[in-house]
């Protein structure tokens, strides 16, 4: 296997410009959309943002969690209503809450096997609109109902059913193979890598704290297209999960949120449901130029991993940053912007003490040594998922974007990004700022 | 079979007849294509091995109409014998026993709409783009073939009246629901469901049903009923036309005539008013508009124009939402910028009201319109701007504001992108001089409201680059408008003309004239609105801002002009017209509509005592100084030619399209009717009636406006 991205193709594959809607609260402003609306504003501000003509995309790839029936290729409807012509193929992809990443990568695949030149990459999902069905039972006796024919089968099937029928599916965050909500796995990963409540509430408090301040300097701004729902097209312009300035003692007396008797995990130290969209826009280096664009950062290594389900749900990060760091034989400390999915506090924070442990290494990396020490000054500047929120879909287009972001901001040369999914899948990513 | 217009395909007894016309783009019917129509059905009903047809074309529309053009009358008794040719051709078709179906998919106007009348069935497709109506009406005619005569037989007196006196397009569902057509298709399965109704009309196995309510089979059925309904329409009609226009009048009667004294009459009284509306002047002159507006589609600059995505648009007023609008209907995107988020939102709320309205009426699905309306990304800043070949400036009319724009654009923008400014009263030429490109200084100016106003009037300066005027004029068809190209003058061809106009009005109010006196008599001689109307919806702020200033010094430096000085006057008072409210008239609180004249305008023209004017003089004072003041823009090249003259008089200001525009007018009057008129008032108003230099010329010539 080759070893660095750049040597499967003689262009480089280079990031143009990104951007995302406002990140809201599930059951907010953006109740009344549908989540390929959502899409379909974040491309329409991409566009306008990088001034690129339409039928010049290639390709849209976009990822999502939370399906709606109606648009299960979500891609699609939001690129045609944002006005791509339909000659541009779109599809949808999913990885749980790295389906972004996976979006990206799969256009870097097209691009780098000359499938398309220009691809518009990402992800969206609105929690807002998650689909509720009956459960099984009424829902076979639904699909059998539509052999009936006659009157008397028509009434038999009428007198079959029962109130309970007509109860709604909850839907549910569980783990599928094991049936615990990945609260209640981070919940023990915290205590297993001994992660305590404090630090968690630390870490949260921190996290919403620079996302203020990111937005306060303009730097959010700049990623974040403003959008205009509703009948009277008001504007939003921000996030609205973002609670600056909370006091540790306040954290501390809160409730915690799975696990009532021993957990450490709180609404506070955990992310929460949000709906929105982030894009980013990818082409090879040579197209670059020839449309008179300015890359922003060029791609560098990625890698997937996958881990064991009931213990190592959550600790994606911990391999895939190891892993991707191998492949494009670079080391932690030569990284300075490092940008790590918050799931939640404990998830970032155990992560962190498995990147650091030479043990861990050891043990599951077959390494001597640890990957790396996280510098903390260069973690999740600018805020993470926990103040700014996590749609599942979009998530890695903001990593991606505000990795790139700030290493122009920064002055650095390279950044990572990383993130953890459910199904215990790993996602990291090491791009440089382009020159 | 085959030849240069169709092609005869015969398969198990039918044939199909696929329209072809291959010279042309469209299939367009004109005199010639008669007789090869003649031998076609000839064929049909001598081949024994043909039971049944189908009329069908090959291209995505079905007939396009007739070429106007080509039809033409000089005297009566010239386009007799052709009506009669094709009223004998339709005959045969509808005489023929064998059944023939047409079947239609897109366009479907005039003799092809009437062709399928005369055939024993119809199907049309349910294509968005499939329309069918009878549109002659709006070139000041009637259905000529026959349509006055069949229509009302299938779909009743009412229905028929409907589509004939608006020239309407009606749309599948509609068709199938009025019994147009007998049944509406996927368009690929045309050709199939038209040759299985042709089956079931040879087996005698159909029978037409159509649904009516008691109400509507009273009105249609029954002489009283349709009494009733004659009377109704000829009110409407004279309401809407003033008199000012035959066709419509001619249509029912027509129908009536066929209802009343049975087809064969009916069919003669076509013929007749038909060549009659064909040599008379309105019908003549609504012709020459549509021959100039389709002219007008066509960009007539060498220079390529630059390919536009997406334009920017500053001031999202009322102006910049109209422009915002008519161009993502277009599929242009528009990143709308304005100072004020608040202001944007409301754009985009106006702009949504209409899309929603074709949702409602299932004119596009929601999808569609929500897509449309998020083409316009509204924001405060100039993100993007820098990828943006062209930007409107829709904000405040004040030169230095407009002059710090420019340089802030420039910063902002691209080296090379083109500035435009809908400015209705700014000289372009100082404007440019704050731009490091003169060239790419333009002036785009739409009327108001925007979306509804037909009108583009592009202004060059002497240093405006063709480059910059090609990709204006394309932006404008695209947008929809008819575009002229005008040079920079104060008040530039369309408020230029309508100054002097407006003036005069408002100085005969300060005589003594009543308001509404003169805006029915004006309304009367065939302007859609009123003058004094006019000001009040336009708004008096704009009125006082465009008759001040650089306007206002070119006029009252004229010998013998007096100008009103009503409108900054009443402005001051906090008048706006109808925006607030408070104008020359009244306002419904709640509606909106006019409820009288206000009396307390009298004020601001000094309380005259009221003076009876007769509606002649109203008329006469006022449009001979605007025809006057058009031929001064013409003798000074502000205008190109006549015809641009005559597009922006129709299309600006609903210069009494009767006649076919301001120079079409005076045409028609001859010339030396307008001077004797002109020459007349200037004994009693003095010098400002005085004829043009270039009118006593062409008077002494015996010259006509080359329109």
């Amino acid at each position: 296997m080759k070893q660095n991205i750049t040597n499967y193709m003689e262009d480089k594959i280079v990031l143009i410009e990104g951007c995302r809607t406002p990140f809201l609260k599930s059951g907010s402003q953006y109740m009344d959309l549908m989540s390929y609306e959502l899409g379909q504003l974040a491309i329409s501000g991409l566009l306008a943002k990088t001034g690129i003509e339409k039928s010049k995309i290639d390709s849209v790839v976009l990822g999502t969690v939370i399906s709606n029936i109606k648009t299960s290729n979500v891609a699609r409807e939001a690129s045609l209503t944002a006005g791509i012509p339909h000659t541009t193929p779109c599809h949808t992809v999913t990885q749980a809450c790295i389906s972004a990443n996976r979006a990206i990568v799969s256009a870097i695949g097209e691009i780098s096997t000359g499938i398309a030149d220009v691809v518009i990459a990402g992800g969206v999902d609105s929690t807002s609109d998650t689909p509720i069905g009956f459960r099984r039972a009424m829902r076979k006796k639904l699909f059998q109902a539509q052999k009936l024919k006659t009157i008397k089968d028509q009434l038999k099937f009428i007198s079959s059913l029962r109130p309970k029928d007509f109860l709604p599916e909850k839907p549910s965050i569980s783990e599928f193979t094991t049936g615990k909500t990945m609260g209640q796995d981070c919940d023990t990963l915290a205590s297993k890598y001994n992660v305590s409540r404090k630090e968690q509430d630390e870490f949260a408090i921190l996290s919403h704290n620079l996302a203020q301040k990111a937005w306060d300097e303009g730097h959010l701004g700049k990623e974040v297209v403003p959008v205009q729902v509703g009948k009277k097209f008001n504007y939003i312009h921000k996030d609205n999960g973002i609670r600056p300035g909370s006091k540790l003692e306040k954290l501390s007396k809160l409730r915690p949120a799975f696990d009532k008797k021993n957990g450490t995990l709180t609404a506070a130290n955990s992310s929460f449901l949000t709906d929105g969209a982030a894009v980013v826009l990818l082409m090879k280096e040579s197209k670059a130029k020839e449309l008179g664009l300015q890359p922003k950062a060029e791609i560098i290594e990625f890698c997937f991993t996958g881990q064991e389900l009931k213990e190592e749900l959550l600790l994606g990060p911990a391999f895939a940053m190891s892993k991707v760091l191998d492949k494009a034989k670079l080391e932690l400390s030569q990284m300075d912007v490092i940008e790590i999915h918050e799931a939640f506090a404990g998830q970032v924070l155990a992560n962190i003490n498995c990147l650091e442990s030479d043990d861990f290494a050891k043990r599951k990396l077959n390494k001597s040594e640890k990957t790396g020490i996280v510098d903390r000054e260069k973690l999740n500047c600018w805020g993470g998922s926990l103040a700014i929120g996590h749609p599942f879909g979009a998530t890695g287009a903001r990593l991606f974007n505000t990795t790139a972001n700030r290493l122009i901001h920064e002055g650095g040369n390279y950044g990572i990004l990383s993130a953890c999914a459910a199904g215990a899948h790993g996602h990291a990513m090491i791009i440089k700022k382009y020159n | 079979m085959e030849n240069d217009f169709f092609r005869i395909v015969k398969e198990n007894g039918i044939a199909t007849i696929w329209l072809d016309f291959k010279k042309e783009k469209m299939n367009i019917v004109s005199p010639l294509l008669v007789d090869e129509f003649e031998n076609i059905f000839d064929t049909i009903n001598n081949d024994n091995s043909i039971n049944g047809a189908v009329l069908i074309s090959a291209k995505p529309d079905f007939i396009a109409g007739a070429d106007i053009k080509a039809f033409n009358a000089e005297k009566v008794g010239d386009f007799q014998p052709i009506s009669k040719k094709g009223h004998d051709l339709l005959f045969m078709i509808e005489k023929s026993k064998k059944p023939i179906v047409s079947a239609i998919s897109g366009t479907c106007y005039g003799l092809g709409v009437e062709m399928s009348l005369a055939c024993h069935g119809r199907i049309c497709s349910d294509d968005p783009k499939t329309k069918l109506a009878l549109p002659e009406v709006k070139l000041g005619l009637l259905p000529g073939g026959g349509g006055t005569q069949r229509l009302p037989k299938l779909v009743g007196v009412q229905n028929a009246l409907d589509m004939m006196l608006t020239g309407k397009n009606i749309f599948p569902k509609k068709a199938k629901k009025i019994g147009l057509v007998d049944d509406v298709v996927n368009k690929n399965k045309l050709h199939a469901a038209a040759t299985k109704l042709v089956k079931k009309l040879i087996n005698n196995q159909y029978n037409r049903k159509i649904k009516k309510s008691t109400l509507n089979k009273f009105l249609d059925n029954t002489s009283i009923g349709r009494s009733v309904v004659f009377k109704a329409a000829k009110k409407k009609v004279n309401k809407l036309t003033q008199g000012n226009y035959p066709a419509p009048v001619e249509i029912i009667n027509c129908v009536e005539i066929g209802i009343k004294k049975g087809s064969i009459e009916g069919y003669k009284a076509e013929v007749i008013k038909f060549e009659e509306l064909m040599l008379s002047d309105v019908s003549k002159a609504l012709r020459g508009i549509f021959f100039n507006m389709t002219d007008k589609k066509k960009n007539p600059y060498k220079e390529q124009p630059i390919k536009i995505d997406r334009i920017g648009v500053l001031g999202a007023g009322f102006m910049g939402a109209g422009i915002a609008d008519i161009s993502i209907n277009n599929k242009i995107d528009v990143i709308l910028k304005d100072l004020d988020e608040k202001i944007i939102s409301n754009a985009k709320t106006t702009i949504w009201k209409t899309l929603n309205r074709k949702v409602k009426r299932k004119q596009i699905p929601i999808v569609d319109a929500k897509s449309t309306i998020q083409r316009t990304i509204g924001q405060t800043n100039y993100s993007g701007f820098n990828k943006l070949p062209i930007v409107i400036e829709a904000i405040v009319e004040n030169m230095e504001v407009k002059k710090k724009v420019i340089q802030e654009l420039e910063d902002n923008c691209k080296e090379d992108f083109i500035f435009a400014s809908n400015t209705s009263s700014l000289p372009l030429t100082e404007m440019a001089k704050a731009a490091k490109h003169p060239e790419n200084v333009v002036g785009m100016h739409y009327f108001s409201p925007v979306p509804k106003m037909p009108l583009l009037e592009i202004i060059k300066t002497n240093q405006t680059s063709e480059k910059t005027l090609s990709t204006c004029y394309e932006l404008g068809v695209r947008q929809g408008k008819t575009c002229i190209v005008v040079n920079d003058s104060p008040g530039f061809y369309v408020n230029r003309i309508l100054a002097p106009y407006l003036n005069e009005v408002l100085l005969m109010i300060e005589e003594g004239a009543k308001i509404t006196t003169i805006d029915k008599s004006i309304k009367k001689l065939g302007m859609p609105v009123g003058p004094v109307a006019l000001m009040d919806e336009v708004g008096i702020d704009i009125g006082a801002h465009v008759m001040g200033g650089e306007m206002l010094d070119l006029v009252a430096q004229r010998e013998g002009v007096k100008v009103s000085k009503a409108l900054p006057k009443m402005f001051q008072a906090g008048y706006l017209g109808k925006k607030n409210k408070k104008g020359f008239y009244n306002y419904d609180n709640k509606k909106g509509k006019k409820t009288g004249e206000n009396p307390k305008a009298y004020t601001f023209f000094g309380s005259p005592k009221p003076i009876d004017f007769s509606s002649e003089l109203i008329n006469e004072r006022a449009i001979l100084l605007l025809l006057n003041e058009a031929v001064m823009c013409l003798e000074e090249g502000i205008i190109e030619n006549a015809k641009d003259g005559d597009i922006g008089g129709v299309f600006g200001i609903g210069f009494l399209p009767w006649s076919g525009g301001p120079f079409s007018y005076m045409n028609q009057y001859g010339i030396d009717n307008i001077v004797e008129r002109m020459e007349k008032q200037m004994a009693n108003y003095g010098p400002k009636f005085s004829p043009r230099p270039l009118l006593t010329k062409m008077k002494e010539k015996e010259s006509l406006f080359k329109v």
